[in-house]
């Protein structure tokens, strides 16, 4: 791991969160490799997808499903539109795997979603793979564990 | 025209129309508690989720706070509130409570809520441990129907199996779909909420008219959405949710007595590969024969409702319950079975079904959610005091046994619905 990496870990995830805001949600995808997940559990220590509920488990697919539906203009959960600041701070390269060209980091997410009259806080963990290749970084898996993630929620329309 | 009388039922409910105050008005949900939910057979959980003795989970049904709780072999419901001083026993939503004992002095109960020993020291008269007030008091009814555990809070009226009548067949048909016959609840529960009154969910369960208008969104997205490298996807589960769109009005709808009803004959399949269905079919065939399997899975029924509280769909083993909060907010909890026996892709397939459809990030949920929200908001105004469920009126087919049939679009369950609704609230308080 190279000196200013740090710094481009820290650029992909500010850009990221930018572009979520903006809601340019196709760029928002293209920032993904091809076998990303981006997953919300339910529950905290949640380690198997498959055999239990979350609140969100997308492959590259499904998030293009969720973008197709986020821009439809039928779509009645987003008929009036929420507003939204995506809060990253925290960052922390945990670990680099050379062989792989993997960074795996942690951060705080807060996530502030205003909507008819009504502003939301979402906070949690965040945890990204991001991946280097071709002289790019991708992010190839992205995990939110919100702190609320078990309690009675209402819609969730905007990807955290 | 004359506001009808908040007691006056039958001038609340017509034969195709409803006033819109029983959505609206605060004092028909306290009523509706006290004689609609208080008097019927509640989901209150299942066995899988309290294996071992002294396993509990904690849940709220009709404002009251209850304990789940494995005994000895079998499973009791309790009030959550120490017979001591009132102190909530059980503190958290799941736990082991060996020791079963109160957090505030210290009571300890036998598992079965018998009071075992007390703090009490000194002079208290007559006091004494063999005393059955002192125990936690158990629910005034409880069945456990193969694993799933019922509640209701009444002690007189009719057992689960005469009260569910019909729609005992279609916990059987989640159950049968197990070659073992049996299921567990797969961990997470989906827990959503919205900003309107628990009718309107159970009215939108078998309302085949809404998804090409609620669910355009989402079913658009999902056509353009799939990629050419077939996978099978919860992406497909709302491709075929969009073909499900131009099925829907050759449904067929059957309503009870009691407000029971199902929504049936809509072609929408769990999508698994060839390999994991021919092992399911095969180990179904070993147990339950040729004959009976082929009618197991050939069951077409695709919405349940067992009136007031759940809403049932065998084929994608999902039971969603409803909790009235206020007349204007709802609590929805989704549990999720494993069939027993059945290949794990099953369970991946379930798995990404309730994602997809159940979760409060689910792109087709949220579209429903909304749409309650804005008929809460549209019922506020004074402009007309009617809802309407005349679609189909008359083309209704009544067996003669309780049973009535409709096609398509029809708003019979909508009907049958308020007919139950007007019978429980015109029978006044329940004995408890
Ligand atoms: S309130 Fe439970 S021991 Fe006193
Ligand atoms: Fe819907």
């Amino acid at each position: 791991m190279a000196a200013g990496d740090k710094h481009l870990v820290e650029a992909l995830l500010y850009t990221e969160a930018r572009l979520l805001d903006r809601k340019q949600f196709d760029d928002w995808c293209a920032l993904f490799t091809e076998d990303a997940y981006y997953w919300v559990p339910l529950r905290p220590e949640q380690s198997q997808p498959d055999k239990e509920l979350s609140i969100i488990y997308d492959d590259i697919d499904m998030m293009r499903v969720r973008v197709h539906w986020l821009k439809h203009p039928k779509n009645h959960a987003q008929a009036i539109p929420s507003r939204t600041v995506h809060y990253v701070s925290n960052v922390l390269v945990e670990s680099f795997d050379d062989e792989r060209q993997e960074y795996r980091v942690s951060s705080a997410l807060q996530v502030a979603e205003y909507r008819k009259d009504i502003q939301t806080v979402y906070s949690g963990s965040c945890e990204h793979l991001l991946r280097a290749a071709d002289g790019e970084l991708k992010i190839a898996a992205k995990r939110v564990d919100l702190i609320n993630s078990q309690a009675v929620l209402g819609p969730i329309s905007v990807p955290l | 025209m004359k506001q009808p009388a908040i007691d006056d039922f039958g001038d609340l409910v017509r034969k195709d129309r409803v006033h819109r105050r029983v959505y609206t008005d605060p004092a028909v949900f306290e009523l509706e508690q006290q004689r609609i939910f208080n008097r019927s057979w509640l989901f209150a959980g299942h066995e899988s989720q309290v294996p071992r003795r002294g396993d509990f989970i904690t849940t709220q049904l009709a404002g009251q706070t209850l304990i789940v709780i494995r005994h000895e072999d079998d499973i009791k419901v309790l009030f959550n509130r120490c017979p001591h001083r009132g102190a909530k026993i059980c503190e958290t939503e799941s736990g082991n409570a060996r020791p079963f004992r109160c957090p505030y002095h210290g009571w300890v109960f036998d598992t079965d809520g018998r009071l075992i020993s007390s703090s009490l020291h000194g002079d208290y008269g007559d006091f004494t441990v063999a005393d059955a007030d002192l125990n936690v008091r158990a629910v005034p009814r409880m069945t456990n129907y193969r694993g799933f555990v019922f509640v209701n809070l009444c002690d007189d009226g009719p057992g689960l199996e005469q009260a569910l009548g019909p729609m005992m067949s279609a916990i059987d048909n989640l159950l049968d779909r197990s070659p073992e016959g049996a299921v567990e609840l797969i961990p997470g529960i989906h827990r959503h909420v919205f900003p309107g009154n628990w009718k309107l969910l159970l009215e939108n369960i078998s309302d085949a008219a809404h998804p090409p208008f609620v669910h355009a969104s989402s079913n658009e997205a999902g056509t353009k959405g799939r990629l050419e490298d077939y996978r099978m996807r919860a992406e497909d589960v709302m491709s075929g949710n969009n073909q499900a769109a131009g099925m829907l009005g050759q449904s067929k709808l059957k309503a009870f007595q009691h407000g029971h009803s199902y929504l049936a004959a809509i072609p929408i399949r769990i999508k698994v590969s060839r390999e994991a269905e021919q092992e399911y079919r095969t180990a179904m065939v070993q147990s339950h024969g040729v004959d009976k399997a082929e009618t197991i899975l050939n069951d077409s029924r695709h919405f349940n409702i067992i009136y007031p509280q759940i809403m049932l769909q065998s084929v994608f083993q999902t039971v969603k319950v409803l909790r009235p909060v206020a007349i204007d907010r709802t609590e929805v909890s989704v549990y999720v079975f494993r069939l027993k026996g059945a290949p794990q892709e099953y369970e991946r397939v379930a798995v990404q079904f309730a994602n997809a459809t159940n979760s409060s990030a689910s792109v087709i949920l949220q579209d429903d959610l909304t749409t309650f929200a804005n008929i809460q908001e549209g019922l506020a105004a004074c402009a007309g005091d009617w809802v309407l469920f005349a679609n189909g009126y008359g083309n209704d087919i009544a067996d003669g046994h309780g049973a009535v049939t409709g096609e398509g679009f029809s708003e019979l369950p909508m009907r049958s619905q308020f007919a139950a609704w007007r019978d429980y609230m015109a029978a006044g308080p329940s004995g408890n």
